[in-house]
């Protein structure tokens, strides 16, 4: 016998009937139906009114206003957008971000298909190196942080003392400002195990048998790479792509610990300076306006990558 | 005759004598104003006609102040003559007419035609004034002054005998004021008939039941003498408040409670047992010294009241937590009214203090950072306590704080306090004995005249810098690339040492809420420090320390390094290294050169509704007692003279964490050559726009005076617009 109300003894019906009825009138099936299911979603309904409209209009709300967390919200009108356009830290962290949005996020892309590819073979002990290759994702920021500090350590570290090694001169990654971007861009590669872990869950949704045909219309291994594989994963591309580009574009974690937005402000990428405005300046209100800033940039980019790449995706089941 | 620790009275006295002159008119439109009354002749030029004004008078003795008036030829403008505001009936005559006061603000104007010879007769009446409190104002309940015209009186030991404190006058008691010409070369002085308890067969210890004892008032003859002469004829105690017996004489004890011997404190300057310092206070009925007062204070007292809990957030380590839950335990042990809530509050201690501030649950009190001070004083985060500070008995007492630097720190522009000062930390070098020893050079003392010049520090630097062949910088074949020990090293990249080499150089961060880094003498300083770097080759760029993961201190526990310049704080991580360690003080480039100093302040938020025990809390924290336990852990250095008496300095400078020298450090040193770092409002903001500009003259890619200057205007630029002019 299934639990559903339809399906109760007349006992056990009624008393549901008295429990949903109870204090008010009757209602009908539908109508019950209609409750349970809103009671159901209630905690995503909930979750994204507190932790995502009501932030949003609130943002909203402080575009137009000068808040310091302290005195009353106080009416500016356009003064906040109006700074937008004589702030030259404002376009010193826009540069940063979209320098390292686009040096990353295509890298990361090709590093982590890569190395899906590579882990998707079928060895003894397949497992340990997608292991590996994986680790790097679920070590802590910090403890991330304070690894690469030490690899683009000036005197002392790693990737300097390689370079020592091919009797070339030390370069300071991370206090010469032409270096500093680029050495977080390398960096980031460093976390492409998420990603790989998609694609490789992509790969292996592949069905051998298109291989197969491909193999007997003779196609060889690069054929099939670009014929077979990379059209199938078109979806999965374009999901992390665009998944790359909203992450990447609110990069914060390695210019917080790792270089402070320095040296020189090369790396003070846009949600530090939002961040700085808002906790360090105490300028809620210009933080909001800068906050809308980065969010019609993701927006309007992800649309502009939904219209150009998105028509060369392939959905198998359209 | 005794010389001054702070040597600011004399100079100031001085001062004031010279310009006393100054103080007695001023001229404003048509209008000569008359502030100071006294046996005086002036010439004023008013607008081109000369006025001159005669004063003959025996004020502050006599209440007659005759002023003749004397032009070339008829002249019209508005004289203002100040009406004390202790005279309750002046009366005015001209030229043997009486004038209706209507006092303005204070003056009455008399505007009209002035001829020669016109004379205005000013009459203050002077009678013995009793003065009370508010009775609101504990230390004073029950308790009155006399004072007669603008003059306090006072009784002294010398003419009254001791235990001055227990002198009670009764209400009905007749004052009468005469002239003695043979005291002080002629003062008023009061005398009176008074009383004084005077038990009878005391059998001895602190406490008698009441019952048993019988304290009759023994009457004398009291003479008080004005209060700005007292101590001139022999050391003794003074009283300018007596207990006023109001009521029956059997609850003579109210007014007996307050011991009213600040005067021996201020002059003699001992150290503030912690007793005595609570009397001073007030701050507890346990601290009363006098049995009988207690038994009865105790009786008269209300139904316990709940106590008031407070809250007090702040940052710091495993020592810091420890030493503020101390100091809530004795407070909280010494007084039941407040208790005290501690939020520690490690990390992102800024962050978290605003977003409970924006929640709506903002602490009560809470420690600021000198750096952010202004910044939050402007948005009005903290509670303006002037009136508290100043009509604080202990803390308003004239050398309570090391002065000005206290008042320049911790108030506004307006001089109103917003926080009282938790510390003083400033810089100093600790160098290395055994490198020392080895060059031969014998390091500077922290006694004024034996301060180290800039280009005897720079060649010290030299000596100690040796690379790995043995050369030093300037020797031929010096290799910078691979040094075995530096000279000298200093971090230039947090807001006290952004000051730091323009402070030595007599420049300083900011000035009336603008960044002067792009002054001369700042520019000139900040230069020379990055010539170390480059040109010097005597201090390794910030990158080779980063590099190295060591601290400087850790630098020069391995020889690597000679001399660093760091906070006096640090003495706390490297105590028991002695052996290693000594310290001296920073170069000071030029004549004016200040070494820079800060310390958190503790202040009231605006919010809170409980800012009568705020203030008890604060207070307290601004005593010895608090300070005493950091100073000996070598974290802190006092702000308070009474922690720099020898005997005080007996107390907490401890053995294996202070260096032999840090006596005259912080005693000498500090308070002449220390000045607070001034980070003005917006700071933060600020600091992005310049820094970088100061990062490039540190690692030799410009120079001071090419990058700075703009990028300290446009700074400016910015602090102008959202917080000068905002």
């Amino acid at each position: 016998m299934t639990t559903s109300p339809d399906h109760m003894p007349a006992e056990d019906r009624a008393g549901v009937r008295a429990a949903l009825t109870r204090g008010g009138p009757r209602l009908s099936l539908s109508q019950r139906r209609t409750i349970l299911g809103y009671t159901f979603v209630s905690p995503f309904i909930l979750g994204f009114l507190l932790w995502f409209i009501i932030p949003a209009l609130t943002a909203v709300y402080l575009v137009f206003h000068r808040w310091n967390l302290i005195a009353e919200p106080r009416f500016v009108g356009f003064d906040n957008i109006l700074r937008l356009f004589r702030d030259p830290l404002l376009g010193q962290s826009l540069k940063a971000t979209l320098i390292f949005t686009f040096a990353s996020v295509p890298l990361g892309l090709i590093v982590s298909f890569l190395l899906a590819l590579l882990i998707n073979t079928k060895i003894r002990g397949i497992a340990i190196f997608r292991t590996i290759y994986y680790l790097p994702s679920i070590v802590p920021a910090v403890a991330n942080a304070v690894l690469w500090a030490w690899i683009f350590n000036t005197e002392f570290g790693l990737l300097n003392a390689l370079l020592r090694g091919m009797g070339l001169s030390k370069v300071r990654w991370l206090q010469d400002p032409d270096w500093a971007l680029p050495a977080l861009i390398f960096m980031s590669l460093w976390n492409a195990g998420g990603a790989m872990i998609v694609f490789l869950a992509g790969l292996q949704g592949i069905p051998d048998i298109l291989y197969e045909a491909a193999e007997i219309d003779g196609a060889g291994r690069w054929a099939k790479l670009r014929r077979v594989t990379i059209p199938m994963m078109s979806p999965i591309i374009f999901f992390n792509l665009v998944i790359g580009l909203i992450g990447t574009f609110q990069v914060f974690t390695i210019g917080f610990l790792i270089t402070d937005g320095g040296p020189q402000n090369s790396t003070l990428f846009l949600v530090l300076y939002i961040y700085r405005n808002a906790f360090e300046y105490l300028d809620m209100g210009y933080a909001a306006t800068v906050s809308w800033v980065l969010f019609f940039i993701v927006a309007g980019l992800t649309l502009v990558v939904f219209r150009y790449f998105g028509s060369q995706v392939y959905y198998e089941n359209e | 005759m005794e010389w001054f620790r702070c040597a600011c009275c004399p100079p100031n006295l001085a001062r004031l004598l010279a310009s006393l002159g100054q103080y007695f008119y001023s001229v404003g439109e048509r209008t000569v104003y008359v502030h100071l009354y006294g046996q005086n002749t002036a010439d004023i030029d008013l607008e081109g006609a000369s006025v001159r004004l005669e004063q003959q008078t025996s004020y502050p003795w006599d209440e007659k102040v005759r002023l003749a008036v004397q032009v070339a030829q008829p002249t019209r403008f508005t004289l203002a003559l100040r009406v004390p505001g202790w005279c309750r009936a002046a009366r005015l005559h001209l030229n043997g007419e009486a004038i209706a006061l209507t006092p303005d603000r204070g003056y009455q104007m008399i505007d009209r035609e002035w001829h020669a010879g016109d004379v205005v007769t000013l009459t203050l009446p002077m009678p013995v004034e009793r003065v009370i409190t508010h009775p609101k104002v504990r230390q004073n309940a029950g308790r009155v002054a006399l004072q007669r015209g603008p003059v306090v009186y006072c009784l002294e030991e010398a003419d009254n005998g001791p235990d001055l404190a227990q002198v009670v006058l009764p209400r009905e008691a007749a004052l009468t004021a005469t002239f003695d010409p043979n005291l002080f070369g002629g003062v008023t002085v009061i005398t009176g008939e008074a009383t004084r308890p005077a038990p009878e067969d005391w059998p001895g210890g602190l406490y008698q039941p009441q019952a048993t004892q019988t304290i009759a008032a023994s009457p004398f003859t009291f003479k008080a003498i004005p209060y700005c002469f007292w101590a001139n004829r022999a050391p003794g105690k003074c009283a300018c408040g007596y207990a006023s017996a109001e009521k029956s004489p059997g609850r003579f004890a109210k007014g007996a409670f307050c011991s009213f011997r600040q005067g021996e404190e201020i002059m003699s300057r001992p150290k503030l047992s912690r007793r005595d310092f609570l009397k001073l206070a007030g701050a507890s009925a346990a601290s009363a010294a006098m049995g009988p007062t207690l038994a009865a204070r105790a009786m008269a007292l209300p139904a316990r009241q709940e106590p008031i809990e407070i809250s007090f957030m702040g940052w710091g380590g495993v020592a810091e937590d420890e030493g503020v839950r101390a100091a809530i335990e004795v407070f909280e042990a010494e007084q039941s009214e407040v208790k005290v809530k501690w939020l520690h509050t490690p990390d992102n201690y800024n962050e978290k203090l605003l977003s409970n501030v924006a929640a709506g649950t903002p602490p009560d009190t809470a420690f600021i950072s000198q750096s952010n001070f202004r910044t939050l004083l402007h948005d009005g985060l903290t509670m303006d306590i002037t009136d508290y500070v100043v009509n604080d008995p202990l803390l308003s007492q004239e050398n309570y704080f090391i002065e000005p630097q206290e008042t320049e720190r911790s108030t506004d522009d307006n001089g109103r306090w917003h926080g009282i000062g938790s510390t003083w930390t400033a810089l100093h070098t600790y160098y290395s004995i055994a490198l020392f020893e080895r060059a031969g050079i014998e390091p500077p003392d922290f006694t004024a005249d034996k301060l180290w010049d800039w280009d005897t520090f720079v060649e010290a630097a030299r000596q100690l810098t040796v690379d790995e062949n043995g050369r030093h910088p300037g020797e031929e074949g010096f290799d910078p690339e691979n040094v075995a020990t530096w000279g000298v090293y200093m971090d230039t990249s947090w807001w006290m040492t952004y000051e730091a080499p323009a402070k030595f150089n007599g420049g300083k961060l900011s000035d009336q809420g603008l960044l002067t880094l792009d002054e001369p003498a700042a520019l000139e300083g900040i230069q020379a420090w990055a010539d170390l770097i480059h040109v010097h080759h005597v201090m390794p760029e910030a990158v080779y320390l980063e590099g190295l993961g060591m601290s400087a201190t850790q630098m020069i526990e391995t020889e690597r390094l000679a001399m660093v310049i760091d906070g006096s704080w640090t003495l706390a991580d490297v105590t028991g290294m002695f052996g290693l360690f000594g310290t001296c003080p920073v170069p000071l480039m030029s004549e004016d050169g200040l070494d820079p100093g800060q310390g958190h302040l503790h202040s009231i938020l605006r919010d809170s509704e409980k800012a009568e025990a705020s203030w008890k809390w604060l207070h307290f924290l601004a005593t010895p007692f608090y300070q005493e336990h950091f100073c000996k852990l070598g974290l802190w250095i006092p702000n308070q003279h009474a922690l720099l008496t020898e005997e005080a300095m007996d107390g907490w400078l401890t053995d294996g964490v202070h260096p032999a020298n840090y006596r005259e450090f912080v005693s000498e040193y500090v308070p002449q050559f220390m000045s607070p770092t001034i980070v003005p409002a917006g700071f933060p903001r600020a600091e992005a726009i310049f820094k970088p500009a100061l990062e490039r003259v540190m690692i030799g890619d410009a120079r001071a005076e090419d990058v700075i200057p703009p990028a300290i205007e446009e700074a400016n630029a910015i602090l102008l617009e959202e917080y000068i002019n905002a």
